[in-house]
């Protein structure tokens, strides 16, 4: 193995540590975009190989779906980055109208390739379509007790809801260990919350409690269990 | 030279048959030889069977309520009984007929079905969705216990630890682990006492209220027959899961249904559109209970359609998803 692919293979596994310097990366870059690289196909595929692996270990779903190449067209296709940056920077100078229109340019690519990967990532693990392939393992969707601090008020006491039920932030950046992987999402809408009166929210989430507990009592076999799981005992008679 | 070929083919089938023989009685087969899953059903059995009084503690989120309960099984009734020694002041009561002794609230359209349903059709529902092992001896209450491991077979359910006294058979202690292992709340015995004087007890009066036993009275059924009335179904429920019982409430305004794995239990709201407009989608947790409240699109309304129970938020999202309204032509099929 020649210096060159030990510096590189050194370069992608800091990448996959996100822990490469800028040298680093343009390194792997321009030996990706050389052509009739041996190389860069290799790198490719241990790229590859590292997530899949990485995947295996935390038990995330692997996707096979490569989207570089979907990435790369919408880049392509985009006019805005191949405009010399000078060009630019005088324009923005010039008047206000064409500031406006140069930065349209990124954010838009931005918001495609997050399509793409939004797209992409829950085809990989919208489960809805398989479901007699049950999965051994699903996403771990344990709310901390740090994110459950919602208006704790809204609920019998102990209960609290996540602010962020209908929405969900995607993150693409599946490579900094912290990985923030989409759900299929519950057909919920969106609603102004302040139609909602507290009280009646209350009582429907201690009314809906209060039955499934003493259902529970009956069909799961785990003898009174259930009822100490009753929070509130007046709402249960109402 | 023939007959010797006949003696060798009769041999066979005979060996044939034999195999054929154990492969058919391949779950009571499995069923003897399996001392943790025996001593799971044994425990199911006796919760059901036995009279039985004591004070439990109850562990959740770093809060511990201590209750006072007590099970009485008579010929046609099982009463039980919780009342809070701490906090609020607070007391349940279910008392209920064990064969649906008539529904006293005619909106209720099912009748309860017997809750004495201890046989095969459990432990084969637990080895699908648990793998039981011994985990040892423990005192609890005093009494000597036996440990169990249940280790759920995915990740749609939570798994446990339970302690079985092993001279009634009773569950002395029931530890719910999350996903990874970490416990969510504890329910445990700190005294009890079974039988004895318990067997001759009445049954107290007076102190329930007749509107909760009444609802439950009136609870539950899964004849098929009866399955002509659901109009909803979902369409995925984890292994194991299979319909225990389904119930129009609140004057025909709320329809439930009520899955279990053997151990964990969810139920799926389905409202009126009254109450629909009155609640807005919303995620709750506590403990290991989720409540998933969503609103499903039917016709141009939102209908609010709620999943209950000890089960990851995943798995009441996914079955959420998944619940369809059976057209009409598919019901009077």
């Amino acid at each position: 193995m020649s210096d060159h692919e030990n510096r590189l293979n050194e370069s992608l596994s800091a990448l996959m540590d996100n822990e490469a310097s800028d040298i680093e990366i343009r390194r792997i870059l321009k030996e990706l975009n050389a052509e009739d690289s041996l190389l860069a196909v290799e790198i490719r595929a241990k790229w590859w190989r590292y997530h899949l692996a990485s995947a295996a270990i935390s038990k995330d779903a692997i996707s096979s779906v490569d989207y570089s190449r979907a990435i790369a067209d919408v880049i392509d296709s985009d006019n805005s980055h191949k405009i010399n940056p000078l060009t630019k920077m005088f324009s923005r100078s010039g008047t206000g109208a064409s500031l406006g229109l140069s930065s349209a340019g990124p954010f838009a690519i931005a918001a495609s390739v997050a399509l793409v990967a939004v797209l992409g990532v829950q085809n990989v693990s919208n489960p809805l379509d398989t479901a007699d392939q049950t999965p051994r393992f699903v996403q771990l969707d344990e709310m901390t007790d740090e994110k459950t601090t919602g208006p704790a008020n809204q609920f019998p006491s102990g209960w609290q809801a996540p602010l962020d039920t209908q929405a969900r932030t995607v993150s693409a950046n599946g490579f900094n260990g912290v990985r923030q992987y989409p759900h299929p999402i519950v057909d919920v809408k969106q609603t102004n919350k302040a139609e909602y009166s507290e009280q009646e929210v209350r009582l429907y989430l201690a009314d809906i409690l209060a039955k499934h507990s003493s259902y529970a009592a009956l069909h799961s076999n785990q003898s009174m269990l259930p009822f100490a799981r009753i929070e509130s005992y007046e709402t249960v008679s109402e | 030279m023939r007959i010797r070929v006949i003696d060798l083919l009769k041999k066979r089938i005979k060996l044939a048959v034999i195999m054929t023989a154990i492969f058919t009685c391949g779950p009571s087969f499995s069923q003897q030889s399996d001392p943790a899953y025996d001593l799971m059903v044994r425990m199911i059995d006796t919760s059901k069977r036995l009279n039985y009084a004591g004070l439990v503690t109850y562990e959740k989120l770093g809060n511990l309520k201590s209750a006072k309960i007590l099970h009485l099984v008579r010929d046609t009734e099982i009463f039980e009984q919780i009342v809070n020694l701490n906090g609020p002041e607070g007391e349940f009561v279910n008392s209920s007929g064990i064969k649906g002794k008539g529904c006293q609230n005619p909106s209720v359209m099912f009748e309860r079905i017997s809750p004495l349903k201890i046989n095969d059709a459990v432990y084969v529902q637990l080895k699908q969705s648990y793998s039981i092992e011994a985990a040892g001896d423990a005192r609890i209450a005093g009494r000597d216990a036996a440990l169990l491991m249940l280790r759920p077979n995915d990740a749609w359910r939570y798994g446990y630890i339970v302690a079985i006294d092993k001279q009634s058979g009773l569950m002395l202690q029931s530890v719910l682990l999350n996903l990874s292992g970490k416990p969510m709340e504890r329910f445990q015995f700190i005294e009890i006492s079974v039988g004895g004087d318990l067997d001759s007890m009445d049954i107290p009066l007076g102190s329930y209220n007749p509107e909760i036993s009444g609802r439950n009275d009136c609870e539950l059924d899964d004849s098929p027959r009866k399955q002509y009335g659901l109009e909803w179904k979902a369409n995925w429920l984890p292994t194991g899961f299979v319909m225990t019982g389904s119930q129009l409430d609140r004057d025909g305004g709320q329809y439930s249904m009520v899955f279990s794995d053997g151990l964990a239990v969810l139920t799926v709201f389905i409202e009126s559109a009254e109450t629909s407009v009155k609640v807005p989608p919303f995620l709750a947790k506590s403990g290991a209970t989720v409540a998933l409240v969503s609103k499903i699109d039917v016709d141009g309304t939102f209908v609010t359609v709620s999943v209950v129970g000890e089960i990851p938020g995943d798995t009441a999202k996914r079955i959420a998803k998944s619940l369809i309204r059976v057209p009409d032509s598919v019901k009077n099929s």
